[in-house]
């Protein structure tokens, strides 16, 4: 599924990035990375951006950019 | 001399350190232009003479934004004998990837886990001793602030810069590391002469591009087995930053939070500050009566220029001072405590629509402050293109220097509701720079720019830094009333004196006479002090105040007692410290020159008055930037961006002063009819 679909509180695997070199690049160094486990913290009052927990960091995206991430859904808490 | 370079992730600290090493006796200097963003400090420690450098925080070595070029600009032209790395030692697992590749440099380095009273209080346990020796580094596990830990970093550098320094090893999987010396070998037989730092480099920088996958994962892999000897719950570090995010991000509440937060800002900086404004005003025209006693013997001219010329249009721009200390304390605050990037996300999708992002917006609240941080600020945005739309938006944002002109004006026009004028021509200000963004953004193709957007952990802003940053703005804001403007105001002494001596006929009074024709249909063009005023606030808007002063008010005369006055200045402060405090919430609260007031109330005594008073003051709001703003536009984006902004803000002003008064003047003519 697609990293827009994850709703808040919920936790999933990275499994593909189809985004720019530069944005990828950017992306790994806050620790953004395939195989990082990610966690939707809530959407911006506009519903975009949305924040996301990962690597120990939290970062929001764009909802265009978050759409290019492929996760797989964690379902066991 | 050495040099020893500040480097790290954003927000880990490296700016409270570098302050807190260099001491406040040591200047720390802003430089111009490009390099605004590395700072340096001169110490002397012992018998070692020693620079500091600071650089822009970054999170890699890539060249991929401007903080990252910055720091790698300097690093590989620049010679620096020791780097110190600080990193946030509650987040090792993200900042142990810039060590790893800042080792490459082959440049010795300490490394400083900063933040450690956090990681204490958040449970982590870092095996230090085991980190410091695979990584090579002398680590200091430290919090800011630390009497203590201040002179251990002092002596730990001192120390590094003595030692023998051999190279680092890179931290790789066993065949990529005998690649690596593989190719250091081969490097030295093609090159015996260079020096072996030098080849280490540049076999990794090799060895990089030969296998970038491997590579790759060999630094994730080397991270991993670092953070073996840390033992943390991830989330427990970001527990607190959570728990505040819920109200301050709130989906419903953000945003109305951010506007009162916002509006509650603006009155603590307004009345906080005005008594000491007042306070200063009463000083300025202290020591013109004081300088008119002691020059009672010089030629008139002279005592004309220093006392009607340099000491009260310096008086009445230096009297600002306190309401910029007030401002960059409270935008301070938002920066040091993680606020500034919440803002970023909240009002980010409220942005796009004018082809702006939220990072763009944060810009523009700093152009309250001063544009020219502004301007540099742009460098955060993404794109190329967003960044230079930006940046002419900039300076539509009201800045600072252009406030005691509306405070000026309000108070002779508009008395009692100053802050219902100030409020519209801030809220005019911004209307009309998303607008202008929105225009710009038009020619341009309608696909998303990207963003990304890291909102750091809050932590108690830390009053020295924030103290820091205010006496550093001040000091600049009081270099530039010494220099820039002093001397502006030293050739519009003179436009107003010669050749006659009098106003009436200066060389000033025919120019603003004959430019009036131009500003006739702005409604301010009938008095020529104030189009006169205008071509002044190139070079500081806040001339425009100092040049109105020095015009209109009555030309100072000593006075019958003086001791009396000094006694008074003397309590007037007392007074001033008192009403900051107990007149924070009250808007109605006067301190400005009384005199000056009068005189400008005098100017427009016709129906028409206020509508001509506002018309000038959009007309200052929107012409063109100063200087050092347009030499900011110009060193970061050309001379091109910076003509272009001029083009502007020559159009702009006028084509806004004209439709207003027009229509002002239409809508009273038809009131009159009726």
């Amino acid at each position: 599924m697609k990293l827009t679909q994850l709703t808040p509180g919920r936790r999933a695997l990275i499994t593909s990035m189809t985004l720019s070199q530069a944005v990828v690049i950017r992306l790994e160094a806050l620790g953004l990375r395939v195989g990082e486990e990610i966690e939707c913290v809530r959407t911006a009052p506009l519903l975009d951006p949305i924040e996301y927990s990962v690597g120990g960091s939290l970062i929001a995206l764009r909802r265009p950019d978050a759409a290019q991430i492929e996760v797989a859904l964690i379902t066991n808490p | 001399m050495k040099t020893a370079a500040f480097v790290g992730n954003p927000n880990a600290g490296k700016t409270a350190w570098i302050n807190a090493l260099s001491d406040a006796g040591f200047e720390v200097g802003n430089w111009p232009g490009v390099t605004v963003e590395r700072k340096q400090a001169q110490v002397q420690w012992g018998s070692e003479k020693l620079t500091l450098i600071d650089l822009p925080g970054i999170y890699d070595l890539q060249k991929t934004n401007n903080e990252e070029q910055i720091t790698q600009d300097f690093l590989e032209s620049q010679p620096v004998d020791c780097l110190i790395n600080v990193l946030d030692a509650t987040h090792l697992q993200r900042a142990l990837r810039l060590t790893l590749k800042l080792r490459m440099l082959q440049i010795p380095m300490i490394l400083i886990f900063n933040f450690y009273d956090e990681v204490l209080k958040n449970g982590i346990e870092i095996d230090a001793v085991k980190l410091s020796r695979r990584l090579a580094c002398p680590i200091l596990c430290v919090s800011a602030f630390d009497k203590q830990a201040v002179g251990q970093v002092k002596e730990t550098i001192l120390a590094m810069l003595k030692e023998p320094f051999s190279g680092y090893r890179p931290l790789l999987t066993q065949p990529l590391e005998e690649a690596w010396v593989r190719q250091v070998n081969t490097l030295q037989l093609a090159q015996p002469f260079a020096s072996s730092l030098a080849l280490q480099k540049q076999a990794y920088m090799q060895l990089c591009e030969a296998q970038p996958q491997a590579m790759h994962q060999a630094l994730y892999q080397a991270i991993d087995s670092l953070m073996s000897h840390v033992r943390q719950d991830p989330q427990r570090r970001l527990l607190k930053t959570r728990r505040i995010d819920a109200v301050l991000l709130h989906r419903i509440w953000g945003l109305p939070l951010l506007l009162a937060m916002s509006f509650a800002m603006l009155m603590l900086i307004y009345n906080g500050s005005s008594p000491y404004v007042g306070w200063l005003n009463q000083l300025t025209l202290w020591m013109q009566h004081g300088c008119q006693l002691l020059l009672a013997g010089v030629p008139a001219w002279l005592r004309s220029l220093v006392c009607d010329g340099l000491l009260a249009g310096i008086g009445s721009v230096l009297s600002f001072l306190p309401l910029m200390a007030f401002l960059y304390f409270f935008l301070g605050l938002l920066e040091e405590s993680g606020y500034m990037a919440r803002i970023a996300f909240l009002m980010d999708r409220l942005m796009r629509p004018f082809g702006c992002s939220g990072k763009a917006f944060v810009s523009l609240l700093l152009g309250l402050g001063c544009n020219v941080p502004a301007v540099m600020a742009t460098r955060v945005i993404e794109e190329e293109s967003s960044r230079r739309r930006t940046a002419l938006v900039v300076p539509l944002i009201s800045c600072g220097a252009r406030l005691p002109i509306y405070l000026l004006f309000a108070a002779a026009f508009f008395p009692g509701q100053g802050g219902v004028i100030v409020f519209t021509l801030y809220g005019l200000s911004l209307v009309s720079a998303l607008v202008l963004s929105l225009i710009l953004s038009l020619p341009e193709q309608r696909r998303q720019p990207w963003m990304v957007l890291e909102l750091p952990v809050y932590r108690r802003p830390s009053l020295k830094v924030v103290f820091n940053k205010v006496r550093q703005e001040v000091k600049n804001y009081t270099r530039k009333a010494m220099t820039v403007v002093m001397l502006a105001m030293t050739v519009l002494w003179g436009l107003t004196y010669f050749p006659s001596g009098e106003i009436t006929t200066s060389y000033a009074a025919q120019f603003g006479k004959a430019a009036s024709v131009i500003y006739q249909p702005l409604g301010f063009g009938t008095q020529w002090p104030l189009v006169a005023s205008l071509p002044g606030s190139i070079a500081a808007k806040e001339t425009v105040v100092g040049f109105l002063a020095s015009v209109l008010r009555d030309k100072v005369e000593a006075p019958l007692d003086f001791a009396q006055e000094s006694k008074n200045l003397v309590l007037g402060l007392g007074e001033a410290v008192k009403n900051s405090v107990v007149h924070l919430a009250d808007f109605s609260q006067e301190g400005q020159d009384a005199g000056l007031i009068s005189e400008i109330g005098r100017l427009f005594d016709d129906p028409l008055g206020k509508l001509r008073a506002y018309s000038f003051l959009v007309y200052c709001l929107f012409s063109i930037p100063c200087i050092m703003t347009l030499n900011a536009l110009r060193q970061e984006y050309g001379t091109k961006l910076m003509l272009k902004s001029i083009a502007i803000m020559v159009l702009l002003p006028y084509g806004m002063s004209l439709i207003l008064f027009q229509l002002g003047r239409l809508l009273y003519w038809l009131s009159m009819i009726r």
